[in-house]
């Protein structure tokens, strides 16, 4: 029993391999199997001729249904209205990222997605001459010009005339209710419905056979969802029209563009709840004795924090991932500072910690409040956490036949003794001993993320010795700034982000074909000595980005 | 008071006559009036529940003593299900039956194989810790078969109903729901009453015939452009994503017909009945509202089954690993041994002490309660020479057996169902037979006019379950 769970407890490696074991015939690039998994020696070994375009890194990438997130964004940047994300349906997940890629919708979607569509159209056309930009009594002049100028930006892609009159039928027996008015807003509910809005199309790989590059306007749509969280602007399709998307030059300036784009911090953001899994905020609850401060308010400040913060390091500071994993400072809503123990800033504003206290995203109180219980920290969620975010281990839930509670609250012990006890079972401790160190570190937060150096009368201790994680993570280290600081310059976990990006761009999980694009990707990032922006970047110009190849049948 | 409406009772149905169009017409409609079904209900129409309560129960309070294999009479009730005291003699209890794990954590595969009794998958999904784990269960769901068997029967096919769900990527879909339209195809219920009111009786409440027509034109044309959008679209595409937009164009089509054959509305539609409590939103989601949420949904659910909108329904009250503190039950919430007060974590102490046991036996008979509301109130409408109860199976279940996570002695509630040959007024316990829960999903899809051997991931035909159909 002890060694299958220890043999199970290898984890599965998603991505890279950070082990750095190596396995002989797989490196070498050329001999890769296209669809199979990574090389086992991990990316950086890939010694093929990686140039571009030789051998596009291109997956078939199944049609994407938008996510709550993007769903909204977009309608607010269509329109100005903006739709409750809690009344959609809950996303689907590939890894640790939201992606409607796996299944269907379901009548109740479809339905929803009608009654949203008819919702946002009325608010949005109480205004016509606003939302159209002419004058009411224009008619059907105007809206034709409005269904050509909107119906672009909705599909993200011109219309054919086909589909612009098709369009004017619709609008004709909208202006039946309410003239002009009537009839625009029924042209809106009717692109809201329409599935090249509804998903994100991409038709240009799905007629040849081998990689193509997408269309102008289906990469403009990658690219605006990936830097922007949105639908692409104006200029984006204007570019894209002009041929400016078509050389890796006009790409990258788009980028450029995108990522100075305020959109771009709130979007960037948004990985980072997702990559920590730090959006499951809004539904945790914590024991109103113990921790009576805990209500909606400082949630949404803790929640705020994230994006404060990773706007900031990427608008105002360096822009570097190591300074996200270590900063000794935040950017913080008032409401935050007593937990914080700082004085508050006047509105939102960057805040000092005492030396030591604190070290960048994941000691702030989003993912130490997320992973902890109602009463108590919980090493193990931590454990897991950084395990998965950071190195791209996925460790397998506890067996069916064991009970995973978590330990009683005694008054006589700290957390970490109570959770001493997977370590002395041995059915446990096959995977405990990789996961209970790594969320041991964490100890000096407690269950809402307070800085505390001891906990029932005793000093908290947080001194852990990492062991079978990766060759440059194993080791011992004094508290959680000194491993975090290590994690900051470690490959593993360098190349684990990296990664990350890739799952979340693409929404789908690296193949070796995929090894030039990310072998890119990672060089990109290391020569800017961990740029955010510049792997962002790198991203959008791989070819696993702007290629695509048809579904195999 | 039964309240006769249709089939064979002329008497009833002229008394209430003037009464129901009255209630249609407030709903819309019209020039469709005409075309109710109302006179050519003969045979009685067979109706399907199921519904879910999560994280396991206290089995010595809710076991009723005498049970056997082959089913005792039903004596004095279990104290957590005192609630069905008045119509025990339609119900049969069933309790240990056996749900296969699979490999999977018990909460997912309990709820994902619930419904469908098929694995969770694929493997690599389920070796996965629960915030990236995408597994789902492998085949469709008891109801969904009934559903596409009987496809265009009503307005809409099923409905699926859900209180309370985590939308913020805590776990993953397999998790959320136990009705699938396919293999890895989940339908996570609408979980907002407000929106399924809007759904199920469409926006043409408090129309003139002009304004519902004209609301009927713009919908048709959007549905019919979207349609065409769709098919085009799909003819482009590969076959998993073709498969994508063809099951969308089919909810288009579907959404169509109800659109245009409003006439489908069936007598005892009185939506005025809810519009006063739905007048008012309140936050689905939010813990103190989840008994309004529950009740508001059942009584949608009822209308819509009374008004023969659908026959199949499914009621998911919370989801597998369910938080819900339990604020409503008279007193406050008592802390289990790590201090928390939700009814997940205090599961875990089920066996513990009798601070757990306790309040977890109260949170089994408040859910009781709210089965026993909706079985009585099914009860007292006539349906024919019957109640709409005698012609509607409710099922009852639970994604685990205990909160100590076991997937053996599985609780079951089977109520109503005279009609489909469900048992009445029974006891039945499976245990030490290792029967799996399969078998009554069989038996389910035969009483509903199925003909079925096996059901979900069961390599053996071995029929319905003893005692029943």
């Amino acid at each position: 029993m002890l060694a299958l769970v220890a043999l199970a407890c290898q984890g599965q490696v998603v991505g890279p391999n950070p082990s750095g074991v190596s396995s002989p015939g797989a490196a070498g690039g050329g001999s890769l199997e296209p669809n199979g998994a990574l090389p086992a020696d991990g990316i950086r070994d890939v010694s093929t001729r990686c140039e571009p375009k030789a051998q596009a890194s291109a997956e078939f990438a199944p049609l994407a249904r938008l996510t709550r997130r993007e769903y909204v964004r977009t309608l607010r940047d269509l329109l100005g209205v903006d739709f409750p994300l809690a009344n959609l349906q809950p996303d689907g997940i590939v890894g640790l990222f939201f992606a409607n890629v796996a299944t269907a919708v379901s009548e109740t979607q479809v339905d929803e997605y009608r009654l949203a569509a008819e919702q946002v159209a009325e608010a949005a056309s109480l205004d016509p001459a606003a939302l159209t930009g002419c004058a009411p009594d224009t008619g059907e002049t105007c809206a034709r010009s409005f269904i050509e100028s909107f119906g672009r930006r909705a599909f993200r892609r011109p219309l054919s005339s086909e589909e612009q009159q098709a369009y004017l039928a619709i609008y004709r027996v909208g202006s039946a209710r309410d003239g002009f008015r009537g009839g625009v807003r029924l042209v809106v509910t009717g692109f809201l419905e329409s599935p090249w809005f509804l998903y994100r199309v991409e038709q240009a790989p799905r007629s040849a056979s081998g990689p193509v590059k997408l269309g102008a306007f289906e990469l403009a749509a990658r690219l605006s969802y990936l830097i922007t969280g949105s639908t692409p602007d104006v200029a984006l399709l204007d570019t894209a029209s002009a041929g400016g998307l078509d050389t890796d030059g006009g790409v990258s300036a788009q980028a450029d563009r995108l990522l100075a784009s305020p959109a771009a911090a709130s979007a960037l953001s948004a990985f980072h709840q997702e990559w920590l899994k730090v959006s499951a905020l809004a539904d945790i609850e914590k024991d109103a004795t113990l921790f009576p401060e805990w209500n909606d308010q400082l949630k949404g400040a803790i929640a705020a924090e994230t994006e404060h913060f990773v706007g900031y390091v990427l608008g105002q500071g360096d822009g570097r991932f190591a300074t996200l994993l270590t900063a000794p400072f935040s950017v913080i809503d008032p409401v935050l500072a007593p937990l914080y123990g700082v004085s508050a800033p006047g509105g939102v504003g960057r805040v000092e910690f005492a030396p030591g206290e604190r070290s960048g995203l994941l000691t702030q109180p989003a993912f130490l409040a997320v992973k902890a219980h109602d009463r108590q920290t919980s090493p193990v969620r931590r454990g897991i956490g950084l395990l998965q975010s950071l190195a791209c281990i996925s460790l397998p839930p506890p067996p069916p036949t064991v009970m995973a509670n978590e330990p009683k609250i005694t008054a006589d012990a700290t957390t970490r003794q109570r959770f001493a006890a997977h370590s002395n079972n041995p059915t446990c401790a096959g995977c405990h001993a990789k996961i209970d160190p790594a969320g041991f570190v964490f100890e000096s937060y407690d269950a809402i993320g307070r800085y505390r150096a001891s906990e029932n009368g005793a000093a908290i201790d947080t001194q852990v010795t990492l062991v079978n994680v990766a060759d440059d993570v194993n080791g011992a280290y004094p508290n959680v700034r000194a491993l975090l600081e290590h994690l900051a310059q470690s490959q593993t976990v360098g190349d684990c982000y990296a990664t990350q990006w890739f799952r979340y761009a693409l929404k789908r999980d690296p193949v070796s074909r995929d090894a030039c694009s990310l072998k890119r990707m990672l060089g990109a990032f290391d020569a800017s000595q961990g740029g955010i922006r510049d792997l962002v970047r790198a991203v959008a110009s791989a070819d696993a980005f702007r290629y695509g190849v048809k579904e195999a049948e | 008071m039964a309240r006769p409406v249709h089939g064979s009772s002329d008497a009833g149905y002229r008394v209430k006559r003037r009464a129901l169009l009255a209630a249609l017409g407030a709903i819309s409609l019209g020039g469709f009036v005409p075309r109710l079904g109302i006179a050519q209900a003969k045979a009685p129409i067979k109706r399907l529940v199921l519904v879910f309560q999560p994280n396991g129960v206290i089995m010595d309070n809710w076991r009723p003593a005498g049970g056997t294999p082959a089913g005792a009479a039903l004596g004095a009730l279990s104290p957590s299900l005192a609630a069905f005291e008045p119509i025990k003699s339609k119900i049969a209890v069933v309790t240990g039956l056996n749900k296969k794990s699979f490999g999977a954590d018990n909460h997912q595969q309990g709820m994902g194989g619930l419904w469908t009794g098929s694995r969770m998958g694929p493997a690599e999904e389920l070796a996965k810790p629960a915030p990236e784990n995408a597994a789902l269960a492998d085949g469709m769901s008891i109801d969904q078969a009934v559903a596409q068997a009987a496809k265009g029967t009503t307005r809409f096919d099923s409905l699926q109903f859900q209180v309370d769900r985590t939308s913020s990527g805590g776990l993953g879909p397999g998790w959320m729901t136990g009705i699938y339209s396919g293999p890895a195809q989940p339908m996570i219920g609408e979980n907002s009453p407000y929106k399924m009111f809007a759904r199920v009786f469409d926006g043409f409440a408090g129309k003139t015939d002009g304004e519902a027509a004209q609301l009927r034109a713009e919908r048709q044309s959007v549905l019919d452009r979207v349609a065409t959008e769709l098919t085009g679209l799909s003819a482009t595409l590969g076959a998993s994503d073709r498969m994508k937009l063809d099951q969308h164009l089919t909810h288009v089509r579907s959404i169509e017909r109800r659109l245009v054959d409003q006439s489908a509305m069936g007598p005892r539609c009185e939506p005025a009945s809810l519009q006063a409590s739905l007048a008012t939103e309140k936050d689905p989601l939010k813990n103190d509202n989840y008994p309004e949420m529950v009740r508001l949904q059942t009584d949608i659910a009822m209308l819509a089954l009374g008004c023969d909108l659908t026959r199949i329904v499914s009621l998911q009250y919370s989801y597998s690993v369910s938080g819900r503190i339990f604020n409503w039950l008279g007193y406050t919430p008592p802390k289990d041994t790590r201090g928390a007060t939700d009814h997940h974590d205090h599961s875990h102490d089920w066996d513990l002490n009798d601070v757990s046991k306790n309040y977890l036996s109260d949170i089994d008979r408040w859910y009781a309660e709210q089965v026993a509301y909706l079985v009585q109130s099914l009860d007292a409408v006539q349906d024919g020479d019957a109640t709409l109860l005698d012609n509607t199976c409710v099922v009852w279940g639970n994604e685990m057996a205990r909160g100590g996570h076991t997937l053996d002695d599985m609780p079951f509630l089977v109520a109503g169902g005279a009609l489909h040959g469900m048992p009445q007024g029974k006891n039945f316990d499976f245990n030490g037979t290792k029967t799996m829960h399969n078998r009554l999903l069989v038996s389910i899809g035969r009483g509903m006019g199925l003909s079925l051997d096996k059901f979900g991931t069961s390599d053996e035909s071995l029929g319905g379950l003893p005692g029943f159909v």
